[in-house]
């Protein structure tokens, strides 16, 4: 078949697609009153999980109402168990998309699986007190081994080598896997088991083999790489190094893999993967993810303001308080814009007051490719631009929070009141009643699909908000309140 | 820019009519019985269940009530409207309806393609002739490697089998065919409909399917009319919104 015939068959299958799709459905939908509850059921079940339920699914939420345990089932759905089956659909779905806007400026939700969404989804999923995320050394990641660690071995299963037959025949698994496969043609991956982190290449009990369905192109292009091979799965996921780039996380989602499987998808420490030193560690705020963001070029201002937006749901205008002092303003910004003082004194002190006090927090980090950090050097981008000669000069970490009195004192500060880089800001953050709330208020957006506008929207978020800090921080729990509440079945 | 090139070929067919029809039904289709709440219809108190257009479940006073039990309850404005899914729920609700992998190389492929014209929002004020176009070709893919690797599917013989057989497979897994609350006219409107589909029937003004008859076997035009007909139920509002 030549190219033109095939495009022009190719439109005309389409474009008969389109007439079908607008055919099919002008009769769609003929709902009466007994739907409602049943239309109900599937708000509920899509705001959990983002995919439909079926009849089957819709009749058990129906009969939980009923019985009183909505509650229950609706743990149910999220963690896909006890007749429902919806994958991993809530974390890979709904809590991607709770937590991505976080990780760009633009908020956008067309931005792959990051380190910083990859570590709210597994703090939610293993059900961790959500405030630590902001400061604890975190960072959730595929498990597996890497083709170049000396862990890992891959051969035709017909060209068993006889220099490793002592090792590999010891392992009666490795015997198993050569006989599961008569014709020698796959491939077969001896490994060290990657779930122990104390197992080695001599331990007979912790090595494994088993077929793959990769062909030797494939795992010799994954070996070049020095790919993550994840033996559950069959699955090479791409670059295990997460601070040069993301393409861990976007083979990740790429490949489809299943967040809720703790066996694939863990936690780990940001030592080393992340940061060289233990003071870099702040949670999602050292996270690769975060610092592309918001230390990347710029003053480092971007990390303070959006952590604001995203953790206390404030823009900077909101936070705006012209009766706070101004002696940590830093050098770069202009006391007379335009040749007003009044300007200054009116307007800009309103957010730089408070705003440059606590970014000082973030003078180490800088991003470059990666987020990098120097113990005791502050970037250059903080102390480049003079307008203002006599304006604060950023000498370390140090922090203090001026808007602890004065009209943001409402957002119900936590403790330190001051202290030194951005474990400890992550710690203020975590403590205050503003984060809760704007946690929940989040939340409810998500589930309920519109902001908080009426007076019960703002009850179900302070309800949620109230919940959130009398059980531990527990978010998932905070999601299916939420979605119940809200969702009127 | 490739997208929009090829989205511009298209539109140059008499598509470009078709598509502001899709956006007419699409936006024609909603369900009804949904409409917005007054705030008046709002109800505060935490046994009374009834809301707008409401039966009235059983109140909530299970064993099971959690101590900090709903605040509100009863149908509320929040649960009325009418939206759509954002591409992420859109391509994991089709892959659970087919049980194609969305790791699978050709949907990995074509939602590279169309994602930024599909949905970022669930507001359905943000659907565009685009977005139509997007998800017909993402539930294309889907339906394509859903037609053939699905294993009821694959053992028809397309060459021999009649629609009947074909249809009454598609809306079992398609649609919930065993949701007793959705009306049977639904069913029969769409299986007459796929049935035209399905028959390629060119005389119908109201199908159109293009495909050329005398360049497949009847067998391989019988099983590309299933995945088109398959992609009419997936990417149907029926589907995409809620």
């Amino acid at each position: 078949m030549n190219n033109n015939l095939k495009n022009q068959k190719s439109r005309k299958f389409i474009a008969g697609l389109f007439l079908a799709t607008i055919l099919g459905f002008p009769f769609q939908v003929l709902h009466s009153q007994e739907l409602d509850s049943r239309l109900l059921a599937k708000r509920l079940h899509i705001a959990l999980t983002g995919t439909s339920p079926s009849s089957a699914e819709i009749d058990r939420m129906i009969s939980a109402r009923e019985s009183g345990n909505l509650r229950r089932v609706a743990k149910d759905i999220v963690e896909s168990r006890n007749g429902f089956d919806n994958g991993s659909s809530f974390y890979n779905v709904t809590l991607k998309d709770f937590a991505t806007p976080w990780s760009t400026e633009d908020g956008s939700l067309y931005t792959p699986l990051n380190d910083m969404t990859a570590t709210v989804i597994g703090y939610i999923r293993d059900d961790k007190p959500f405030n630590e995320v902001l400061w604890r050394d975190s960072v959730y990641k595929a498990v597996g081994i890497t083709f170049k660690g000396g862990q890992l071995e891959y051969f035709k299963n017909s060209e068993f080598p006889e220099t490793d037959k002592e090792l590999h025949s010891s392992s009666t698994v490795c015997q198993d896997v050569i006989s599961e496969d008569p014709s020698g043609n796959k491939y077969r991956i001896w490994y060290v088991d990657p779930l122990n982190p104390n197992s080695s290449a001599n331990d007979v009990n912790n090595t494994y083999c088993r077929l793959t369905d990769y062909s030797k192109s494939e795992l010799e292009a994954a070996y070049k790489d020095n790919a993550l091979y994840v033996p559950k799965l069959d699955k090479i996921i791409a670059a295990n190094r997460i601070k040069e780039n993301n393409r861990h996380y976007e083979s990740l989602e790429a490949e489809s893999i299943d967040l809720t499987d703790d066996e694939v998808f863990r936690e780990t420490s940001q030592l080393t993967k992340l940061h060289r030193s233990t003071d870099a560690i702040a949670g999602l705020l050292s996270t690769r993810a975060f610092g592309k963001a918001y230390y990347s070029a710029g003053t480092n201002r971007a990390a303070f303001a959006f952590s604001m937006k995203n953790f206390f749901c404030k823009d900077m205008e909101e936070l705006n308080d012209t009766t706070v002092p101004d002696f940590r303003v830093r050098r770069d910004i202009d006391r007379a814009p335009g040749g007003d003082t009044t300007t200054f004194k009116q307007r800009c002190v309103g957010c730089h007051a408070g705003m440059d006090a606590m970014s000082g927090a973030f003078a180490y980090y800088n991003y470059n490719g990666g987020v990098t950090y120097e113990p005791g050097q502050v970037v250059s981008k903080m102390n480049h631009n003079v307008f203002y000669p006599d304006g604060h000069v950023t000498i370390d970490d140090s922090w203090m929070n001026l808007w602890d009195e004065g009209a943001n004192a409402s957002l119900g500060w936590g403790s330190p009141k001051s202290g030194q880089g951005a474990k400890e800001f992550g710690m203020l953050l975590s403590t205050s009643d503003a984060f809760p709330k704007c946690m929940s208020k989040q939340v409810f957006e998500k589930v309920c699909f519109k902001s908080p506008t009426t007076v019960r929207d703002e009850l179900i978020v302070l309800a949620g908000s109230k919940l959130l800090k009398s059980n531990g921080f527990n978010m998932k729990e905070l999601f299916i309140k939420t979605a119940i509440d809200c969702s009127g079945l | 820019m490739k997208n929009f090139t090829r989205t511009n070929k298209l539109l140059k067919k008499p598509t470009s009519i078709l598509l502001l029809l899709t956006v007419f039904c699409l936006t024609s289709c909603l369900p009804k019985g949904v409409e917005k709440a007054d705030e008046s219809d709002l109800d505060f108190s935490t046994n009374n269940n009834s809301g707008p257009e409401t039966s009235s479940p059983s109140p909530r006073t299970g064993s099971d009530l959690p101590d900090d039990g709903p605040i509100v309850s009863g149908a509320s404005e929040l649960s009325t409207k009418t939206e759509i899914l954002n591409f992420n729920q859109m391509s994991m609700n089709f892959s659970k309806i087919t049980g194609v992998d969305r790791g699978h190389p050709m949907i990995k492929d074509v939602m590279s393609e169309v994602l930024s014209q599909l949905p970022s929002s669930n507001n359905v004020n943000s659907f565009t002739a685009f977005t139509q176009v997007s998800i017909t070709r993402l539930s294309f893919s889907y339906c394509d490697v859903f037609v053939d690797e699905d294993s009821d599917f694959s053992s028809i013989n397309y060459s021999a089998s009649n629609n009947e057989e074909i249809i009454n497979l598609l809306l079992t897994k398609t649609l919930d065919t065993a949701d007793s609350s959705n009306p049977s006219v639904l069913y029969e409107d769409l299986a007459s409909e796929l049935n035209d589909v399905l028959n390629n029937n060119t005389n119908d003004p109201e199908v159109t399917t293009y495909i050329d008859s005398s360049i497949d076997s009847i067998g391989d035009r019988k099983k590309r009319l299933t995945k088109m007909a398959c992609t009419l139920t997936l990417s149907s509002s029926y589907v995409t919104m809620f």
